[in-house]
């Protein structure tokens, strides 16, 4: 890949660091609409018409957040190879993308469940008569969502930490938040 | 729908990609728990999704 470099700053490479924090955080930002969003979708002291319209704006919002989950993987194996990381070739790297594996068959779990706030609500407006059985199903689902949505979020804040931890520098590769020397002896110390 | 069956393509592709990467990186590179970790999971991963999107493919409706 060509390098673009305009002031000693390569843009292809700075471009896809931002674009994958970027990421991060807008997924951490819309999955927190989301939860604050649930509360009123799950109550049925709310009135129809606005959980049935929080249910879809939720439903609108967790479809970017697909969208984001989607594109983090090959981004960051783009950007890999960008900053001549390979996917495996640094410990941190390794354990991050062990991490990111886990919020991928944290993902598996929710996707059966999704789903079930607009579709129940829709149901309830067009008449049904098992309303309390279906606004029942929306709080069981969302409910056992929650312990899985709240490990995707500790394990996102986690996997940032880490990479911030382990940031380089494009031009020179020294560490932005760690003291380099003591890296290396800690490095060398267990060879 | 078009966003689930890209999930799906996503979880199989994305896992097999890396599944066989972490396979390679070992074969090169010696054991390593963490890899190994990351090939069974990612493997574990693309092995469940695919018959899945194949049925999402092929079966619907």
């Amino acid at each position: 890949m060509p390098d673009i470099n305009i002031f000693g700053i390569n843009v292809i490479e700075v471009s896809f660091r931002w674009l994958h924090a970027f990421m991060v955080a807008g997924w951490l930002l819309f999955d927190f609409l989301v939860y604050w969003l649930h509360f009123d979708v799950k109550n049925p002291a709310v009135p129809l018409e606005a959980r049935l319209e929080r249910a879809k704006i939720m439903h609108g919002i967790d479809r970017i957040v697909a969208y984001i989950f989607i594109l983090t993987l090959p981004v960051g194996i783009i950007l890999c190879y960008l900053t001549d990381n390979a996917p495996f070739s640094s410990t941190w790297l390794t354990w991050k993308h062990v991490l990111y594996a886990v919020i991928v068959i944290d993902g598996l779990c929710l996707i059966p469940i999704s789903g079930t706030a607009v579709r129940n609500l829709k149901a309830i407006k067009d008449g049904a008569e098992n309303v309390d059985e279906l606004n029942h199903e929306i709080k069981h689902h969302m409910n056992i969502a929650m312990p899985a949505v709240f490990v995707v979020w500790a394990l996102v804040i986690a996997i940032s930490v880490l990479t911030l931890l382990n940031l380089k520098q494009p031009e020179d590769q020294e560490y932005f938040f760690r003291d380099a020397s003591v890296v290396t002896t800690v490095e060398q110390d267990r060879s | 729908m078009f966003v689930v069956y890209l999930l799906w393509v996503t979880f199989v592709a994305g896992g097999l990609f890396m599944g066989i990467a972490a396979i390679l990186f070992m074969q090169e590179n010696g054991f390593s728990f963490a890899v190994l970790l990351n090939a069974v999971l990612y493997l574990g991963i693309a092995l469940y999704g695919l018959p899945k999107l194949y049925k999402f493919v092929f079966k619907r409706g």
